[in-house]
Formats: structure tokens, C-alpha cells, sequence
């Protein structure tokens, strides 16, 4: 059982958070930098994790639209 | 007293609802250290009983919960109330105009709502731990948790204050504190319960789920909440299939126990636990779910992006409104990139085809709720078989890795034999199959499962 799964090789997280959230104006006070960026590590931890499952990108998504479903 | 039991004295008019709300009013009061409730809702619950008692005064049947007081998350809507989900983010926002579709269909069959409940902020954890409401104890042992997001639900069925107490599971927040708190709980199908009036988490896995004190009153309430509701998108057009009538019904049940990733770590309590359960259904097996791990990964990646999306307004404007730790996590997730969550939604469409193989030969597959027992509040690492695991996250580990799969789960307590906590068992239908499942449940509780409630003394004095 691994309790954290290491995030893709070279993948700065504070960088990554800094510009990001610049991208979808979200504001995040250098203080809290560091916490978003230990989560966000994390879950590079699990999506690694799922870019090493052989045919999984020529998978169908689950969410399925179905045009009309929601017509009264 | 019983949910079956309340309701056929009060419907029988041998006790009054009156007086049963006075009672459960009386014993909410006796375990206030738990901290489990966040509103009381008094009045109206005195004003729901004399109506009750005026219709069985009449010669009306109020229905099959007849008097039968309830708890919810404080994450159902209450009609004239803010709905907060344990947030001060939330605060802010508009009183809820009615009730929750699952709370008008408890109370049409009979039952009263009595309090709301406290929970991990936003539903965003496993170990009930809340930073504007503070923690719910768990009256089995007061300084551990009761497990979470549902906490104060659990906690209040545990203590026997309430028998029957509503909760959501997104990644396990039903069957988590089932197991830590010692009741029994049921998160029904992905899409059979309407979620019309509870405030979202993550909308592609939340569900509506319920606590009681034995099978036989979590099938009447689950009965009880089947019904069709138009205004909810997600929830599946199926038949009402009531699940109370045949749950003592004799059938052949083909299990299985899941093995691999639901073999370590596991605390010896939950291995002994898991192995009676799986003797008791007289389990064939092993068999094994290949991408259980993979599958918690993914539940994880869509928990965090999707609850980050759908919080994002709020983080922007009033980020001081969210506790520390779930605004950072809430911050990581609105940030995660597409790719991610693209791969997470193939991964979950892959893991539910093969748990749907598996169970072509198996009716009913066998899994523990959590690594271990209930730990100590404000916990972060935890040693489970050798392992020291990030406590908060890991205590989850087992129930997030089948949530994708929205399959209805069903967990019993059970008082583990060398820490005399309860810990749980996991037991997983086909969808659709909660008649199924409670079946199992129940057959378990027939060979020695499951835990009376019980307020620790050091509260109850």
C-alpha cells in the first residue's frame, strides 16, 4: 500500500499553483502557497498513477449527454 | 427504541408522538457533549408530534414511521433555515424555502425531523473534525472521532438519542463513521435517492444515505425515502423496489471477499471482523477488484476538482470563511488541470465495468469500511500493521475506492475484540440491488453483528 504516490518527474507545484490561479483569478496569499501546493502534489501523486493504466485515454469518459433526456 | 418499535406503539396510540419527542428532546440534552448537533428543531418537532397524535387520534394512520424522530446532516435543507454544511461560507446565503425532498418523504411516511447535525466542513473529510463547530465526539470513547463527513448523524444513532438519522457519501462519508460510531448504514445506489435541497460536494458522486441502529429500521427508512422526483436530474427513473418486506427472507446469497488492495494495512480487529463476515455469508473467494487503487486515485482527482470548481466563487470573494484546511484543499482542486480529471472520468467508467464483472458470479462482494478503528481527534499520522498513514485521507481509503462505482453499500459495526472498538464491513451490491444488500446485512446481524447504542458514561453524567 503506498500512502503517496509521487507527482510526474520535474513538476514544481508552487509554480504551477501561482500561475494557475492567476489563470482563473483566484487570489492566494503567499502564506497559503505552500498548503495548496503540498495538495496539489498530492493529487499529481494519484494522476500519475492513472497516466501509467495502459489504453485508458481511448477509454469512453463516464459521464454520458443524451440529447433531450432532460425535456419535460 | 427502535424505528419499527416507535412506530407501531405511536400508531397503535400506546405512547404518544408527543411523548416520544420529549424523550429524544430530553436524551439530545444529555449527550450535548458530543457536539453532534449544530440546530434543534424543537418547536417544530412538538407542533409535527401533535399532529401526528391528532390524526391516530382520529383513526388516521400517519404512516409506517409514525412518530419516529430523525437527525440530518446540516447539509439538508430546512425550510426558513440557513443551510450551512458546517461552513461559515455558507453563512451568508438565503433561508432554504422548504425542506429537502429526502426530509418531506421521512416526514410523509410519519416521521419527525428533530435536529441538524454536525460534519467535516463542506462534507470535505473523513474524521468529523470542524474548525467553525468544532469536532463531534464519538460516544463510544469521547476523545476519538466518530468518523465523517456525517459525524454528528452517526454519533447521534450511536448514543441512541435519535434511531434514525440522515447523512451524504461523496467518498465514504456514510459508510466511515457507520463503521467508527458502531450503528448501521446504508449508502443506497448512485442515483436512487433524490438530493433535490442537500447542498452539493461533488455532484458526480454524492449520495444520500442513512444511519440507524439495525437493518430492520434502515430498510423502513429506506423504504420510506424511495420516491420519484422530477426536479433531480441525477436520480434514476426506477420503480419503487422496497427492500423491509424480504429482508429476513431466506436465499441463497453468492459472496465473495475482496482481496488485494483490501488486504493492508488492516488493524487485526478489522481483519478478524472482515474474516467472520466473510465466514458468516460463507464466501467463496478471494477475488480480486485489479484497479481498486486506481479507482480511489481517480475518486480522489474528481472529489478535489469538482469540489474546487464548485466552491471557486466563494473562494474568490470570502476566502476567510472557509477553514484553513478545507480552503486549501478546495484552492488545489480548482486548480487541477483538465487532463487529470479527463483521465479520472475514463478510469471510472473502466473500474464499474469490472466490478460488474466480478459480480456476474457474486451477489453480494465483501470489503472493510476503514484500516482501523476510531483514533484520537485532531490526529494526522497513525500507525495501522506497520504502516503510518495520513489518517484524515487513508481512513477513507477503502470506501473511496468503490465509491465511483455507485454501487449500493451497506456497513455494519461491529465491536472489534482487542481495542473493543466498533470497526465495519463493507457489503456491496449490484446497482439497484439494496433489497440485496440489506439482505446480507441482515443476515450478518442474524449471526452475531452489530452494537446496541450506548452513551459513555463520562457524558451521560
Amino acid at each position: 500500500m503506498r500512502t503517496f504516490l509521487p507527482p510526474p518527474p520535474g513538476f514544481d507545484a508552487t509554480a504551477y499553483a501561482r500561475d494557475a490561479a492567476r489563470a482563473i483569478g483566484l487570489p492566494i496569499p503567499e502564506s497559503d502557497i505552500a498548503e495548496v501546493a503540498l495538495n496539489l502534489e498530492r493529487t499529481a501523486g494519484f494522476a500519475q498513477l492513472l497516466a501509467g493504466i495502459p489504453g485508458l485515454d481511448s477509454e469512453e469518459p463516464a459521464p454520458v449527454f443524451r440529447a433531450g433526456e432532460d425535456e419535460a | 427504541m427502535s424505528v419499527a418499535t416507535i412506530a407501531s406503539q405511536v400508531r397503535a396510540g400506546r405512547v404518544t408522538a408527543a411523548e416520544t419527542i420529549a424523550r429524544t428532546l430530553a436524551a439530545l440534552e444529555n449527550c450535548r457533549d458530543l457536539n453532534a448537533v449544530t440546530h434543534l428543531h424543537a418547536d417544530r418537532a412538538r407542533a409535527r408530534a401533535e399532529d401526528i397524535d391528532r390524526q391516530v387520534g382520529t383513526g388516521k394512520d400517519p404512516g409506517p414511521l409514525a412518530g419516529v424522530p430523525f437527525a440530518v446532516k446540516n447539509l439538508f435543507d430546512v425550510a426558513g433555515q440557513i443551510t450551512r454544511a458546517g461552513s461559515r461560507a455558507t453563512g451568508r446565503n438565503a433561508p432554504a424555502d422548504r425542506d429537502a425532498f429526502a426530509i418531506r418523504s421521512l416526514e410523509a411516511a410519519g416521521a419527525i425531523l428533530i435536529a441538524s447535525t454536525n460534519m467535516d466542513e463542506l462534507a470535505y473529510g473523513f474524521a468529523g473534525e470542524n474548525a467553525h463547530d468544532g469536532d463531534t465526539r464519538n460516544p463510544r470513547d469521547p476523545a476519538l472521532s466518530a468518523g465523517g463527513s456525517s459525524s454528528g448523524s452517526s454519533a447521534l444513532v450511536a448514543a441512541g438519542a435519535v434511531p434514525l438519522a440522515l447523512g451524504t457519501d461523496t467518498n465514504g462519508s456514510v459508510r466511515v463513521p457507520t463503521a467508527l460510531s458502531g450503528v448501521a448504514g446504508l449508502k443506497p445506489t448512485y442515483g436512487r435517492l433524490s438530493r433535490s435541497g442537500v447542498t452539493p460536494f461533488v455532484r458526480s458522486l454524492d449520495h444520500v444515505g442513512l444511519f440507524a441502529t439495525d437493518i430492520h429500521d434502515l430498510a423502513l427508512a429506506y423504504d420510506a425515502l424511495q420516491a420519484r422526483d422530477h426536479n433531480d436530474p441525477v436520480q434514476a427513473p426506477r420503480p419503487l423496489e422496497p427492500a423491509a418486506p424480504g429482508v429476513d427472507t431466506s436465499m441463497t446469497i453468492r459472496t465473495a471477499r475482496l482481496n488485494g488492495y483490501f488486504d493492508a494495512p488492516l488493524h487485526p480487529d478489522v481483519r478478524t471482523v472482515t474474516d467472520m463476515a466473510a465466514q458468516a455469508l460463507e464466501a467463496r473467494g478471494p477475488i480480486t477488484l485489479d484497479l481498486a487503487e486506481a479507482a480511489r486515485a481517480a475518486s480522489f482527482i474528481l472529489t478535489t476538482a469538482e469540489g474546487g470548481q464548485h466552491h471557486l466563487p466563494g473562494l474568490i470573494t470570502h476566502p476567510d470563511r472557509f477553514g484553513p484546511l478545507v480552503r486549501d484543499r478546495l484552492r488545489a482542486g480548482a486548480l487541477v488541470p483538465a487532463a487529470w480529471t479527463a483521465r479520472a472520468q475514463k478510469l471510472r467508467r473502466r473500474v464499474t465495468r469490472q466490478l460488474a464483472a466480478l459480480m456476474r458470479d457474486h451477489d453480494i462482494l465483501l470489503a472493510p469500511a476503514t484500516p482501523c478503528p476510531a483514533c484520537p481527534l485532531g490526529t494526522a499520522e497513525w500507525e495501522v500493521a506497520g504502516v503510518t498513514l495520513p489518517i484524515r485521507l487513508a481512513i477513507g481509503m477503502f470506501t473511496q475506492a468503490l465509491t465511483l462505482t455507485g454501487v449500493p453499500i451497506a456497513v455494519l459495526g461491529q465491536k472489534g475484540a482487542t481495542s473493543g472498538l466498533p470497526v465495519g464491513v463493507q457489503i456491496i451490491g449490484r446497482p439497484f440491488e439494496e433489497a440485496t444488500v440489506l439482505r446480507a446485512a441482515r443476515r450478518l446481524e442474524q449471526a452475531g453483528f452489530g452494537m446496541a447504542p450506548q452513551m459513555p458514561e463520562a457524558i451521560h453524567a
